[in-house]
């Protein structure tokens, strides 16, 4: 899977996002510039679900906060990424604004801390209309009512008077999907949007926003560490490790069969619910790296039992493997021997 | 929240009670007016002695003489002045209330404005060199004894600037009510000094809570929503940020109506401050520092439940059962 | 997965990121270190300290030595910070002053945070009577204004740094006392002290060897924050002339004295209170320190 390129934009066919050759750093004063991202290019197509897969400090909710400049005035943030070939990168702060929350709306981990606890969550569902001037104060209280319906809330006239304390976390969830698609946006990015909440009411969050993200059809961006997350709703799958994609696949041939080293790893460390009894879970050794000192080569080399001299000489690109999978590893031909994982289960 | 403010009211009253309970046997244990008497008017005779057992229940026990003074108290009746030729103290108590009220309620509400700016500035701007000015002030305003301010006030417009200039523009002492120019040049320096400590220590704390609620993700997900930054400072941030300075404010208000003896006794103003100390500390007069003392406990003690029910207001999350 | 995570101080808009686990020891120093306003403090500090006890050796003036065809002078080379109204040379007596208002300052500190350590503790530990009795006794300190107590007691007492540290440490442990009641309260159910209980230890076993532990840190930085409170309050009562008694003195005491000179010779109020002042900035500078140290902001997870 090639960039598109953007000025032979036809309409339709051009990608909703492109990201192109992203990276951030953070400069820290007297220390070495921390690189989070390193030079990440993707596309997300317009209703399509990209599930963003990796461990804490891979870099995969920093590159979506970059996107809609959420990060803290240390970042240093270069490449694109644009929205309908408009760089989103390049635009001014003020121009950027009427995108968030309009054009692209964010979901964030923690319900219990993303809502403010002072305004009540119909006034606060109804700032992000009134704020891009879609709708007066009151035409606005009536609309969140109406959205906190649409994602399964009940009592919602009531509900939209009340304050985040007044609910539980599932509700509060739902609250902030209503609120991310209150202005109908073409691109939902959600981070890590299930991890706080009680396991028992995860799926049922993730079924809302996966339902309502057809309602509107838009473009779901999610990031994740789960993988259960992204097998029941991911289209496609990228992983990232060390502020780089190192695969990208539609979600089934990634789960069957992981290409990259780090991938086949991280699934065959995870139980499996319905997995059979021989299946043995295999810790990956050592920790993920520091991103104050990233090694010069892959940088996954050191826990990996592939590992060769070119590893640490310079890092892989990131190929294509098979048509629609990509793999950045120095072994790409060794490894498409490799027996699919779990050949069994598929459905 | 009523049931709330009443119960707590009700706590408080033992607290007080013990509180000033203490205080009156401490001071009249200290402070002997027959002693007192007999050292200032070594000829009186028996009947003089009389009176003034008369006069103060002198015969018995302090807990007694706490009871029937508490009693009078509470009806605005502080009793007679043993220093100042047997007056009521009550309206002299009044009188000097009513001056250092000059002094502190226009230094709260100045604490108030000025914090809140400070610290939003402040915050707003962090490492810049407007902030490092701020936190450099609030350094130095926690680590100023408030004397040595009002001193310092004292030397520059009362020395120095008249050097310089020929010209002084505040009067560096006493209340001076003959005109409200007058009036206004007397209050500037105390109210500057009392202003300052105050402000150091909200200030400090405002930016404190600023720059912690700038974090928080309530105010990420504003930014995500594409508010303004200048509506997520004024409304978001403000607004959460308010919650625990309010309360502090409360508290300064509470301290400086009952604080202002230092400021007091270097601009020689004659509010509570010096009362308490010239006339009540200095004279081993029982009455007139009780009833300052009193007071004192009473607004401190209004002034934190205050404090909370103000919290209640404006944080949803805060019920009161 | 949590200890090799990103840490973004975004209060600081700093990347911390720590390779190997270190001792909360070894962290704190390190912090306290890289905190340059504490070490400024403990340098100002320190340099305080040596002034004023090597001060009065080098010069060749006792600190009650009366002089009167020298009284009433400014700040020369003869008399660095000048003299009093006896003809008394203020250099020596400030750092005499500095001395005692040092002194007074960190017994203060002590004795405040012993007493709001073993109040709080065992107001947190044991709760109900305890605690409330603890409670009330606080409420009611906190109801007058301490400099009032201290007036008031002030006539009665002989006032020697001693009684002075004593008074001002009865009157301001409450914070300290708060402090550690809340830690207490919040320790006292985790997993090691269960498992001291369910080992059989005594409850005063607990406390020392289980809970001070963890409250010493927060405990140390309220110290510190009193001792300058303490040299404050000091330097008040002092100017309020309920002081050390002559012909000893204390900074506080210096000012007083020169209140009436204050047209003539503002020197004499300008040093001995910006000594005060310096000597509270670096107490607090390095109370700052150690709370920084000692109590890391949380770190954001990106």
């Amino acid at each position: 899977m090639s960039l598109s390129n953007p000025s032979s934009a036809a309409g339709a066919e051009a990608p909703l996002l492109e990201v192109e050759n992203m990276s951030v750093g953070f400069r820290a004063r007297g220390k070495p510039t921390a690189q989070a991202v390193r030079g990440v290019s993707y596309t997300v197509e317009r209703g399509e679900t990209l599930a963003i897969v990796g461990e804490s400090g891979s870099g995969k909710s920093v590159s979506a906060m970059a996107m809609l400049g959420l990060l803290p005035g240390s970042a240093e943030i270069t490449g694109q990424a644009r929205l309908e070939g408009i760089d989103l990168l390049a635009l001014k702060p003020k121009e950027l604004r009427s995108y968030r929350g309009r054009r692209i709306a964010m979901i964030f981990q923690d319900p219990m801390t993303a809502f403010h606890p002072a305004f009540t969550i119909g006034n606060q569902i109804a700032e992000t209309i009134t704020v891009h001037g879609l709708a007066d104060k009151k035409q606005a209280m009536v609309q969140a009512a109406d959205l906190l319906e649409m994602v399964g809330v009940p009592e919602p006239g009531v509900r939209v008077k009340q304050y985040p304390h007044e609910f539980s976390g599932g509700t509060r969830q739902r609250a902030m999907v209503a609120m991310a698609i209150a202005n109908k946006p073409d691109l939902l990015i959600a981070d890590e949007p299930t991890t706080a909440l009680d396991v028992t009411i995860q799926a049922q969050v993730m079924e809302v926003l996966a339902n309502i993200q057809k309602e509107v059809n838009a473009a779901l961006l999610l990031i994740t560490h789960d993988l259960g997350v992204v097998a029941s709703v991911a289209d496609r799958v990228q992983v990232m490790y060390g502020g780089r994609i190192v695969e990208r696949a539609d979600v089934r041939p990634l789960f069957r069969t992981p290409r990259n080293p780090y991938t086949r790893g991280l699934l065959t460390s995870l139980p499996r619910v319905d997995g059979a009894r021989d299946d043995r879970l295999i810790p990956i050794p050592g920790s993920p790296p520091s991103i104050l000192a990233m090694p010069p080569g892959c940088a996954f080399a050191p826990r990996c039992t592939f590992r060769t001299d070119v590893c640490d000489e310079r890092a892989a690109d990131l190929e294509m493997v098979v048509e629609g999978h990509e793999s950045r590893c120095h072994h790409n031909a060794d490894l498409a021997a490799w027996q699919p994982l779990h050949s069994g289960s598929g459905s | 929240m009523v049931a709330y403010a009443l119960r707590r009211l009700l706590g408080a009253i033992p607290v007080i009670l013990v509180a000033t309970f203490v205080m009156y046997a401490l001071v009249s244990s200290i402070n002997d007016p027959i002693a007192q008497l007999r050292q200032s008017c070594p000829q009186c005779d028996a009947s003089a002695y009389q009176r003034l057992n008369d006069l103060y229940n002198l015969d018995q026990p302090i807990p007694q003489r706490y009871a029937s003074w508490l009693g009078s108290a509470l009806t605005g009746d502080f009793g007679v002045s043993t220093s100042m030729g047997e007056q009521d103290v009550g309206p002299i108590f009044w009188e000097r209330a009513k001056n250092s009220a000059i002094l502190s309620i226009p230094a709260a509400l100045i604490v108030i404005v000025f914090s809140a700016a400070l610290s939003i500035y402040s915050a707003l701007r962090q490492y810049s060199l407007g902030d490092y000015a701020v936190t450099g002030f609030t350094y130095l305003g926690l680590a100023m004894p408030t004397f040595f301010f009002g001193l310092l006030l004292q030397v520059f417009w009362g020395i120095w600037f008249q050097d310089w200039t020929g010209l002084k523009p505040f009067w560096t002492g006493g209340l001076h009510t003959e005109s409200i120019g007058e009036l206004l040049s007397s209050v500037a320096l105390p109210i500057t000094t009392l202003v300052i400590i105050s402000l150091a220590a909200d200030t400090r704390f405002g930016r404190a809570a600023m720059l912690e609620t700038r974090n928080a993700d309530f105010i990420r997900t504003a930014r995500a929503k594409g508010v303004p930054e200048r509506t997520i400072v004024l409304k978001h941030l403000l607004r959460a940020a308010l919650i625990p300075m309010v309360t502090v404010w409360a508290i300064t208000f509470g301290t400086l109506l009952g604080g202002t003896l230092v400021t007091e006794t270097v601009f020689s103003w004659p509010g509570l401050g010096r009362l308490l100390i010239f006339n009540g500390v200095y004279d081993g007069d029982v009455n007139i520092m009780m009833a300052v003392i009193l007071f004192i406990g009473v607004i401190t003690v209004l002034f934190n439940l205050f404090a909370d029910l103000l919290y209640g207001w404006l944080d949803p999350r805060v019920r009161y059962g | 997965m949590a200890d090799t995570a990103v840490g973004v101080h975004l209060a600081s808009e700093q990347i911390a990121f720590d390779d190997k686990p270190q001792s909360f020891g070894r962290q704190a120093w390190k912090r306290f270190r890289s905190h340059k306003l504490a070490i400024v403090g403990v340098f100002l500090f320190l340099f305080l300290v040596l002034a004023f006890w090597i001060g009065p050796r080098v010069s060749s003036y006792e600190f009650d030595e009366i002089n009167i065809v020298d009284r009433a002078q400014g700040p020369s080379g003869k008399h660095w910070f000048g003299t009093d109204d006896l003809g008394r040379d203020l250099f020596v007596r400030a750092m005499r002053g500095g001395q005692y208002s040092i002194t007074i300052s960190v017994v203060t500190g002590l004795m405040a945070a012993a007493l709001g350590g073993i109040f709080g503790a065992l107001a947190g530990y044991f709760g109900r009577v305890l605690d409330t009795g603890v409670s009330f006794m606080i409420n009611c300190l906190l109801t007058i204004n301490s400099l009032a107590i201290l007036l008031v007691l002030g006539v009665k007492f002989q006032m020697t740094p001693m009684v002075i540290a004593s008074l001002i440490a009865v009157l301001t442990w409450t914070r300290g006392a708060r402090v550690v009641r809340a830690l207490v309260l919040q320790f006292k159910e985790r997993e090691f002290v269960l498992a001291a209980r369910a080992a059989g230890a005594s409850n005063l076993r607990i406390i020392w060897s289980h809970l001070l532990p963890n409250v010493a840190g927060a405990l140390l930085v309220e110290a510190t924050l009193l001792a300058g409170t303490a040299i404050i309050l000091e330097s008040t009562l002092s100017f309020l002339g309920l002081g050390v008694l002559p012909p000893e003195t204390t900074l506080g005491t210096l000012i007083s004295e020169a209140k009436g000179a204050i047209d003539t010779n503002p020197a004499r109020v300008l040093i001995p209170g910006g000594l005060v002042t310096l000597i509270v900035l670096a107490v607090n500078f390095v109370g700052d320190g150690l709370r920084d140290a000692l109590d890391p902001t949380h770190e954001l997870e990106l």
